[in-house]
């Protein structure tokens, strides 16, 4: 050590390199990096009924030719993941909906649960409404 | 720490140890120390600074979680060292190692001058246009009033949600989530009016649209703060600016002070 | 050595410190403040107070009431001229805070919020729940954000002042990251250092409560008033020392020994009922309660804890809704330190060292003995608080005397002369040479054994109860401790953040401090507020001892004891009558 003069030392702040594995090492992260994922397959659906839209467009035989595609094997087998990508994406999403919306009653803060359990009662009635859309028209 | 009974328990505490003059990279350093039930994480390394190895530097004050010096990784985890306690590790080993997302100065303690200038740039202090003579007496605020702004305001500027927020870490220039919640904690006070004066620092890329509610900041929080929640309401506040839909704002904004 | 001139420097970021700065930063944002603290200025222990802070508010309380009641509390040894100024501005300084946002907790029409406190006749203690310390430090440090002539140095660790021609000239202070020496040349220095109880074994106190602007001025010539009386805050966690807010009695909680027997009552604080009750029982003053504690310690009445000897607060009858609403942290604290949760089970609790009612000598402008030095806060003796404090004026305090100490200093610097540079710069290099001994020393004893020495020595001869060979042998015990200390070495020989020369330089402060403490206690021949003699000195004698008592310092051993008036205007010394019928505290007054 040398001596003590009213310099001081320099200093020499050392930076702890980020490790790419970040999110594979907590159950948490990786949590967050499969719903952040989700979005390709809700993308990916997205394209699909673009393309199903596009397709009746150009007219039934056309339309009932994307149908038929879609009805494959490896289409449903898609779909059943991305059904459950969308799934685990409406977990997430409402669960942090509340954070978004404080709502209040008098001098008492309204906790999350209520308000998360809120969506999918709304949810469940929404998605009832076009079943029975679907199945009326 | 008191006199060893004659079956002292002992534990295993690793520190990653740095002295920037002498040392090229930190280096992990093993000490053994006498514990009960009540030792915290903290007394711990007290006790090694005291008996074994009076170099290792780390900071500390009131040893009851509210200054919020004693934040540093605890077997990986952001924790306060003074509410942590031993006994949670036994028979395992305790690795201590600085706060992460920072860079460490020594031992156990990290830069914090990025963070003290988020804290300042957000403004944090009430902003009016008038101020009323204190002759006048207290504003008024009602319990209800205070709801939207309270939990928000006990933030003891630990950073463990720095060390948390994996934004933060992929990206320094991120306000990040104290800082953050403290300005939608002047936001959402009924005696400030500054909301404008505070957006700009908002609604940047590097402000509330840095996160990505990963809510990592609010798990790690020692004291409820819930900085996500604050983050994800002023996602709103600045979407609303940014499209000039301020009118809808009053659903949201408190009153100006009465 | 760096040079870095400013108008004022203010040594302590706490609440002290924060509005000096602030107020000299209104007074004159011309003037250069350089706010110098050892830590960044929310870990200052204002952070750590949780239970109030006093100002009259109430239609049918007054002026007059708060000034009885401090007068009394302090057991008449409290300058009243000085106390008749605090009670008279400790509102509007309380309404300023909120007005720069501090959360006070309201009442339900919007109205700031007051609970009943220990000693105080009617309710005055504003409160933030039970963190107002935490809120007022953060207000104050976040509104001092917005005033460009305040200049942080924040972890730089102030190790001498400079003094020469009879005045103030600066401060000496080395960047704690660095290890940088540098000197603060300044007309004017503010003193906001803090207590010292960190000098007793268990104390409420953080790490950095180490009398360091105390032992500062003490050097310099400033005598350092009244510090006997040191104050044990009836109820901490045994051992640890986490403070549990006197905010718990206000609310109506009650102490009971192992029988579950209300003991406060053998005590001259009863009757028992009705409760919760001003001025009795629990919520009488805080040397009272401690003291009862430690008979029924001799008793053999106290309960056995894994932590030590404790008594029992009992909280559960005031109901979950209300503990967690107006007392959150200490249920959070009591789960977390003893795994006791307050709905259901009372907490152990026992008297510790909480604040230092002495310190450096002031009065009303905060002024010291040494012209352009100014001392306010807990670090000193303004003459509010006597031989016992009352709590909920030191955070009062803090802010009605950081605006004077602001003010004045930045008026004294309009009309002083310039500092001398040659001289400070001089007297700095003797301060570097000092620390350079110390830091530099090859073989010498360690630290901690002479800090836990001292400490045990504190704790065993200036206690709750006193006696004259007690204190003494303390007396002694701290001479030879300053003998061993000369030969202090510390192992870590680096200079970026080396805390353990910090603690080292600490220490010495400690020492001083402590030796002044147990000098004027073994001196003062009678009992008074918190200091308590069982040696035949068990009464009050205000024939020879209604006095404030001087140390000086004297570098070749213990300090001069002198003795000076205390100013008393209009109320005489009487009885300290607690307990009675009182007045029963409306559960309305406080939803």
């Amino acid at each position: 050590m040398s001596e003590f003069t009213a310099n001081g030392a320099t200093r020499k702040p050392y930076r702890r390199p980020i490790k790419r594995s970040w999110w594979v090492e907590k159950a948490f992260f990786t949590k967050y990096m499969v719903r952040e994922l989700t979005s390709v397959f809700v993308g990916l659906y997205s394209l699909i009924l673009l393309l199903g839209l596009y397709r009746l467009t150009q007219g039934p035989l056309a339309f009932g030719a994307w149908l038929i595609g879609i009805s494959s094997f490896p289409s449903v087998v898609l779909h059943l993941m991305i059904l459950g990508a969308a799934l685990f994406h409406t977990i997430t999403w409402f669960n942090i909906a509340p954070q978004a919306m404080p709502l209040q009653i008098g001098d008492r803060k309204v906790p999350e649960r209520p308000i998360v359990i809120g969506h999918w009662v709304a949810a469940a009635v929404l998605s009832l409404l076009v079943l029975v859309l679907f199945i009326v028209l | 720490m008191s006199e060893q009974q004659s079956d002292q328990q002992t534990i295993q505490i690793e520190i990653l140890r740095y002295r920037p003059e002498t040392d090229h990279e930190p280096v992990w350093q093993s000490y053994t120390v006498p514990f009960d039930p009540a030792t915290s994480v903290l007394e711990g390394l007290t006790y090694i600074k005291d008996h074994l190895d009076g170099s290792v530097s780390f900071r500390w004050s009131c040893r009851m979680a509210v200054c919020g010096s004693c934040g540093m990784q605890i077997n990986g985890e952001p924790k306060l060292a003074c509410q942590t306690f031993l006994r949670e590790f036994h028979p395992g080993k305790v690795r201590i190692e600085a706060l992460a997302n920072f860079a460490i100065e020594r031992d156990l303690v990290v830069v914090m001058d990025d963070f003290l200038e988020k804290l300042t740039a957000i403004k944090p202090y009430v902003i009016r246009d008038q101020d009323k003579p204190l002759e006048e007496g207290e504003y008024l605020q009602t319990p209800a009033e205070q709801v939207p702004y309270m939990q928000y305001s006990q933030c003891i500027n630990c950073m463990l949600c720095y060390s948390a927020c994996p934004q933060y870490a992929l990206n320094q220039e991120f306000t990040g989530p104290a800082a953050l919640a403290l300005a939608h904690r002047y936001n959402m006070d009924s005696r400030d009016q500054g909301v404008d004066q505070r957006m700009e620092i908002l609604n940047m890329e590097e402000g509330v649209w840095g996160c990505t509610a990963v809510g990592a900041c609010s798990e790690v929080c020692p004291k409820g703060v819930h900085p996500a929640a604050a983050i994800q309401q002023s996602k709103i506040l600045g979407t609303l600016d940014y499209t000039k839909m301020n009118a809808l704002r009053k659903f949201i904004l408190p009153k100006g002070a009465r | 050595m760096e040079v870095i001139s400013a108008d004022v420097a203010i040594i302590g970021a706490g609440g002290a410190g924060l509005r000096s700065a602030i107020a000299v930063a209104e007074a004159d944002p011309g003037l250069k403040v350089a706010l110098i603290s050892k830590v960044y200025p929310m870990r200052s222990h204002t952070v750590a107070a949780e239970g109030g802070s006093a100002g009259v508010v109430q239609d049918h309380d007054s002026l007059d009431n708060h000034f009885d009641d401090t007068v009394s509390g302090g057991d008449w040894l409290c300058d009243q001229d000085t106390v008749d100024y605090f009670v008279s501005h400790c509102t509007r300084e309380m309404t300023q805070l909120e007005h720069w946002g501090c959360p006070w907790s309201r009442k339900p029409d919007g109205h700031v919020n007051v609970r009943a406190f220990g000693g105080m006749k009617i309710e005055r203690t504003w409160f933030a729940a039970d963190k107002t310390g935490f809120h007022m430090l953060h207000t104050l440090f976040q509104t001092s954000i917005k005033f460009p002539s305040i200049q942080r140095f924040d972890e730089y660790f102030a190790l001498d002042l400079i003094t020469d021609e009879g005045r103030v000239q600066g401060v000496v202070a080395m960047e704690i990251r660095t290890g940088a020496v540098k000197l603060f040349l300044a007309k004017s220095v503010i003193i906001a250092t803090g207590g010292a109880g960190r000098v007793y074994q268990y104390n409420t106190n953080g790490a950095i409560v180490t009398g360091d602007g105390m032992s500062l001025a003490y050097r310099h010539g400033a005598p350092l008033r009244d510090m006997e009386f040191v104050q044990y805050h009836p109820t901490a966690l045994p051992r640890i020392g986490v403070l549990i807010t006197e905010g718990c009695r206000g609310e109506g909680g009650i102490l009971v020994n192992k029988d579950g027997y209300r003991y406060l009552q053998d005590y001259g604080l009863g009757p028992p009922d009705p409760w919760p009750r001003k001025k009795a029982m629990e919520l009488g003053p805080r040397d009272r309660l401690s003291q009862a504690f430690w008979q029924e310690e001799q008793k053999g009445r106290t309960v056995e804890t894994p932590l030590g000897q404790a008594v029992l607060l009992d909280l559960r009858h005031l109901g979950e809704k209300k503990l967690h609403e107006r007392l959150p942290m200490i249920c959070e604290l009591a789960e977390s330190y003893m795994g006791v949760d307050p709905v259901h089970e009372p907490i152990p609790v026992r008297p510790t060292v909480h604040y230092t009612m002495g310190g450096i000598r002031t009065g009303v402008t905060t002024a010291t003995d040494i012209p352009g030095l100014y001392a306010v806060g807990e670090c000193s003796s303004c003459g509010i608080h006597g031989a016992n404090r009352l709590g909920s004026n030191s955070l009062a305090e803090l802010v009605v005397f950081g605006k004077q100490a602001g003010s004045h200093a930045a008026e004294y610097v309009k009309s002083a002369r310039a500092v001398n540079e040659g001289t400070a710069s001089k007297q700095a290099g003797d301060v570097l040479r000092r620390v350079k001994a110390i830091a530099e020393r090859e073989k010498g004893e360690r630290l901690a054994n002479i800090r836990n020495a001292m400490a045990e020595t504190m704790e065993a001869g200036c206690g709750i109860y006193r006696t004259g060979e007690g204190m003494q042998e303390t007396c002694d015990t701290l001479a030879a401790l300053k003998e061993r200390y000369k030969g202090v070495a510390v192992g870590d020989k680096s200079r970026v953040f080396n805390t353990e020369l910090l603690y080292a330089v600490e220490l010495g402060y400690m020492l001083e401090v402590a030796e002044a403490m147990a000098t004027s206690a073994v001196n003062r021949r009678e009992s008074r507020g918190s200091h308590q003699r069982i040696d035949g000195y068990e009464k009050r004698d205000d024939q020879d001892f209604l006095k404030h008592s001087l140390a000086y310092y004297n570098p070749s051993g213990a300090p001069r004891i002198d003795y000076e008036a205390v100013n008393i205007t209009r109320s005489q010394p009487a009885d300290r009558v607690y307990g009675g019928e009182g007045d029963k505290i409306k559960e309305t007054a406080n939803v």
